[in-house]
């Protein structure tokens, strides 16, 4: 099994390039990557709408006359 | 790197970009103490998370495309020439990565490429970065306790990964078409830092409104009190801290700046690779941060947020052209623009109900086009970069970079996405939380965690 180009650390580092491992697949992290940044972001979104409505209606119905102990 | 004299020239040059990516870390550690100090208790947990996860936003998009916008856009394109070949900015490349310099694996790549940025390309591209944080923490601060944290994000990755790094690839380059068309000059970011932004949370809060209660029925503002002073200072010394290693960041640490045949002049350079001294601008950092706390103070009549804010603002007003001026000259611009912005703060307060809770729009946008503009009286004639055919600089070309830089990239593009935001009804936070506050469901939950645990060590006391 080898990940990377990187076999001896002897002989002249210039010879080396790239040391990180999976060399050539770099697209294919981009893509996931930003795939995940647009997720989070849609994600982000909605879950902070869900919250907003869902503590919008509690403060709301705690402000209803004699619903609750918040006059 | 075949001798020891390259290898210590571009190893120490990476060194320093990192010690200086370290300092300017404080700007954000800055940003959050004063952020949270100035907002109310009720908000504060949301206020400091709203700024804190704008860093890996901006820093993952700034890797997906912000830095590759710096290189390629140097022409517009389309206004000195087309697009720029950069493959080392690119996301996919291996020039991203842990490299030791030598063959490139990938097309497009030569080996002089791979020689300068296997070294400097990630201590450039993370000074870029912490800048572009910057640029989002300015913005957040102006905006606090009403706007959705998903709304600001959106907005943190535009300006942060987008538009102030276009603007930096036009004016803030050796070979930017501001710089050769215009004879742009802003060494310390005045206009493309702190303009572009300022610009940018003026158009947002155009479109947020003001916090309810702001303003009284005649128009005057009420003052929303801050819950903890303390924070904001030591937040704004921290910013100030940061904002000095800022300052040689914006420096090439050891460059060949002369030009002549056979010659050769080592110095530090500005980004415009013209020369210049970590001394010189050492002198002018602290003397603008005096001429600025001095006028604050004295504009204020002593209020401590406002002399404290005035120092950076001085130093802001003065950044353009810190390079080259003299000390007294850094001095006394950073006074007077520290005066010009406080008056203006209030007036736009006052005459356009702006509710700007930090000042950012003052003491970052208008001191940095004011800063922009001086600079354009101040240094007229000189060259603006060693690139022969580029024009000087001058107090038209400075003035219409300062437009683009607050109305062209910063204002405009944000008061589009703020209109389409409040559309959607995605901009701003329902009224009922916005008068329970932010983190009214977090102190409730405290409030009886401590009741609970009261209770159950007064049942221990009792020996129940």
């Amino acid at each position: 099994m080898q990940t990377g180009l990187v076999t001896s650390w002897t002989g002249n580092p210039l010879e080396q390039g790239p040391l990180y491992p999976f060399v050539g697949f770099e697209m294919i992290l981009v893509v996931i990557c930003v795939a995940l940044w647009v997720a989070f972001t849609v994600w982000q979104i909605k879950f902070e709408t869900d919250c907003y409505g869902r503590e919008a209606q509690a403060l709301a119905e705690s402000q209803r006359p004699g619903d609750g102990d918040t006059p | 790197m075949e001798n020891e004299l390259s290898a210590l020239s571009v190893i120490f040059t990476e060194f320093y970009y990192w010690v200086c990516v370290v300092l300017m870390f404080l700007i954000h550690v800055g940003f959050c103490l004063y952020e949270v100090g100035v907002s109310r208790r009720k908000n504060a947990l949301h206020t400091l998370m709203k700024n804190a996860m704008l860093i890996p936003l901006i820093t993952v998009t700034f890797f997906f495309f912000g830095w590759w916008i710096y290189f390629a856009f140097r022409n517009g394109p389309g206004i000195t020439g087309g697009l720029v070949s950069a493959p080392w900015s690119l996301p996919w490349n291996e020039l991203m990565g842990t490299h030791m310099g030598g063959q490139p694996q990938s097309a497009g790549l030569s080996s002089d490429d791979t020689i300068v940025w296997s070294r400097l390309n990630g201590v450039f591209w993370a000074a870029f970065v912490v800048f572009a944080w910057t640029t989002g923490s300015i913005i957040s601060g102006a905006v606090i306790e009403r706007i959705r944290s998903g709304a600001f994000w959106i907005f943190a990755v535009l300006v942060g990964s987008v538009l102030w790094i276009l603007d930096a690839s036009w004016g803030w380059s050796d070979n930017g078409w501001m710089v050769e068309v215009l004879g742009y000059h802003d060494a310390y970011a005045s206009g493309v830092v702190h303009a572009i932004s300022g610009g940018a949370a003026l158009a947002i809060l155009y479109h947020l409104g003001p916090r309810i209660g702001r303003f009284r029925a005649d128009g005057t503002a009420r003052d929303v009190p801050r819950q903890n002073t303390w924070l904001v200072i030591i937040g704004l010394f921290l910013i100030y801290t940061g904002f000095w290693g800022f300052y040689a960041a914006c420096n090439v640490p050891i460059f060949d700046v002369d030009l002549s045949d056979g010659g050769a002049f080592f110095s530090a350079t500005n980004i415009y690779l013209t020369p210049t001294t970590l001394s010189a601008i050492t002198f002018n950092f602290l003397m603008s941060l005096a001429g600025g706390l001095i006028a604050g103070y004295f504009v204020s009549k002593g209020d401590p947020y406002w002399t404290f804010s005035g120092g950076l603002a001085g130093i802001i007003t003065a950044s353009a052209g810190n390079d080259l001026y003299h000390p007294l000259q850094a001095h006394l611009i950073a006074a007077f623009g520290v005066v010009c912005i406080y008056k203006l703060h209030h007036w736009v307060e006052r005459r356009f109900k702006i509710d700007d809770a930090v000042g950012a729009v003052a003491v970052h946008g208008y001191a940095g086009v004011i800063g922009v503009v001086i600079a354009g009286f101040v240094l007229w004639g000189y060259p603006s970069s060693a690139n022969p055919g580029y024009a000087p600089i001058t107090p038209w070309g400075q003035s219409l970079g300062a437009i683009i830089m607050f109305f062209g990239l910063g204002f405009a593009p944000c008061y589009v996405l703020g209109w389409a935001l409040k559309k959607l009804d995605l901009l701003r936070i329902p009224e009922a939380i916005e008068l329970a506050g932010m983190d009214h469901e977090t102190i409730a939950q405290v409030r009886a965690d401590t009741e609970e645990l009261r209770q159950a060590e007064l049942a221990v006391a009792r020996g129940g």
